[in-house]
């Protein structure tokens, strides 16, 4: 009877009496310390971090199903003459990639020994000077055009000009250790005694410092000069060598308060085209 | 004569319980929000939440509260703390007014639920900044279903309690 009573006094006590666990003295405490954490995600980004590891504790979980998924599958193949096949399937596969993997290789020796070949047509107009050959290593456009080769040979002078597929295409603008950083010939600070293959005059042609393209200094108005007339390079000065295609003459532009015409010659070099290039005094 | 006295589970098996059903609504709530193509979340741990506050407010303490929202705050990609501060807020109140609401009818009960849900996703509208016509059928809609999920959270984990408290 006692034990009902003090059971009634219990749950009365409980049920009027209690103020539960959340009373003011610790949720105004409990507000702020939220309120913290979510300065510190705010500030230092700590969710994505505890998002990170726990996706990284929780993986095993996650993978589950893609387990159970290959397990299954793996075992019901097992059984089945359709595994055979599969199996054969993915070995004509490998086979495949392989194949493409070494056709890739044959394309690249390809253009690689057509590019080589083109060198060595040109390398037999040298006759008998010395010739060196270098492998591209690196190509900056910015802020000038510039191509690093690589060369293991250290007979390598300032003086000696850069030939690729195309033909002339630079000039030495450092030497290094065991690398030459080589300028286009359409850099601005070039100078090249040229000669109009059609003409034979003589001229001076200047890089404009795009890809290709040279300007014709001081042509006198009546010159004789067409669009189209092939550009040599004439050897003069022997800073280039003589008889190498310089480019066409694609544009004549008249001033009326200049005595002088303003060419422009443009080829189709590519500076940085292929891996090779050929280096040897003019 | 002790009978019922001598089945009643310790108190830390009793907190523990109310922590691991409020750590599995809410684990259900993340899980539902995958499946739910909707910006807001149907609060299944909120309610279980509302559920101990009102049932046993000396046993639901700070620590399963806050753990429960910093879940949902990582796995529904919230700010920490965002869900922590809206369940503390109805913690408190819940516990201030439990007398009140035990003495209502169980429809009565569900109203003020989903006025509460009500509140609870306009807080996140607001928070996410997420104003959009379609979101406010979203909010009606979710509001009445949770409302109509009242009567079985509140039916389940009573007949939880009852098992756990008293064996029967």
């Amino acid at each position: 009877m006692f034990g009902g009573e003090h059971k009634q006094t219990d749950i009365a006590q409980s049920a009027i009496f209690t103020t539960g666990s959340m009373r003011a003295s610790r949720f105004y405490p409990a507000i702020l310390f939220s309120f913290l954490i979510m300065y510190g995600d705010y500030s230092f980004d700590l969710s994505s971090k505890i998002r990170i590891f726990s996706s990284y504790i929780f993986s095993p979980f996650t993978q589950i199903e893609y387990l159970v998924e290959d397990s299954f599958n793996s075992f019901e193949s097992y059984f089945s003459s359709q595994k055979k096949l599969s199996e054969e399937i993915d070995m004509l596969r490998n086979q495949l990639r392989d194949l493409e993997n070494q056709n890739l290789v044959l394309q690249n020796t390809k253009t690689s020994l057509n590019e080589l070949e083109e060198l060595f047509d040109l390398s037999k107009s040298f006759q008998e000077r010395k010739i060196i050959l270098g492998k591209i290593t690196d190509f900056k456009k910015f802020p000038k055009e510039i191509l690093t080769v690589e060369i293991r040979s250290n007979n390598v002078t300032k003086d000696m000009i850069a030939f690729n597929a195309f033909g002339l295409i630079g000039v030495i603008d450092e030497l290094l250790n065991n690398s030459i950083k080589v300028i286009p010939l359409h850099n601005e600070s070039i100078k090249i005694p040229a000669k109009n293959s059609r003409t034979l005059e003589n001229k001076i042609i200047v890089g404009t410092g795009k890809p290709k393209t040279f300007l014709i200094e001081e042509f006198k108005k009546n010159g004789d000069i067409k669009k189209g007339d092939e550009i040599l390079s004439s050897g003069l000065g022997g800073r280039f060598p003589e008889g190498f295609l310089l480019g066409k003459v694609t544009e004549i532009k008249e001033n009326d308060q200049s005595n002088f015409l303003q060419i422009t010659v443009e080829n189709t070099f590519d500076f940085s085209f292929g891996s090779t290039i050929l280096f040897t005094k003019p | 004569m002790n009978s019922l006295d001598d089945k009643k589970p310790s108190i830390f098996n009793f907190y523990f319980f109310v922590g691991l059903t409020l750590i599995i609504a809410s684990m259900i709530e993340v899980i539902l929000n995958d499946f739910l193509l909707s910006r807001l979340t149907l609060p299944l741990t909120l309610m279980t939440l509302i559920y101990w506050n009102v049932a046993t407010p000396r046993n639901i303490g700070f620590f399963w509260t806050m753990l429960s929202g910093f879940i949902l705050d990582i796995f529904l990609g919230y700010l920490l703390g965002i869900h922590v501060v809206i369940f503390l807020l109805t913690s408190y109140f819940s516990q201030r007014y439990f007398h009140r609401f035990r003495a209502l009818f169980r429809l009565q009960q569900s109203l003020i639920v989903a006025i509460i849900v009500f509140i609870y996703q306009i807080y996140f509208i607001l928070i996410s900044n997420n104003f959009a016509i379609s979101i406010i059928f979203e909010l009606l809609i979710l509001t009445i279903i949770s409302s109509l999920f009242w009567p079985i959270i509140y039916g389940v984990l009573r007949y939880l309690r009852i098992k756990l408290t008293y064996g029967q």
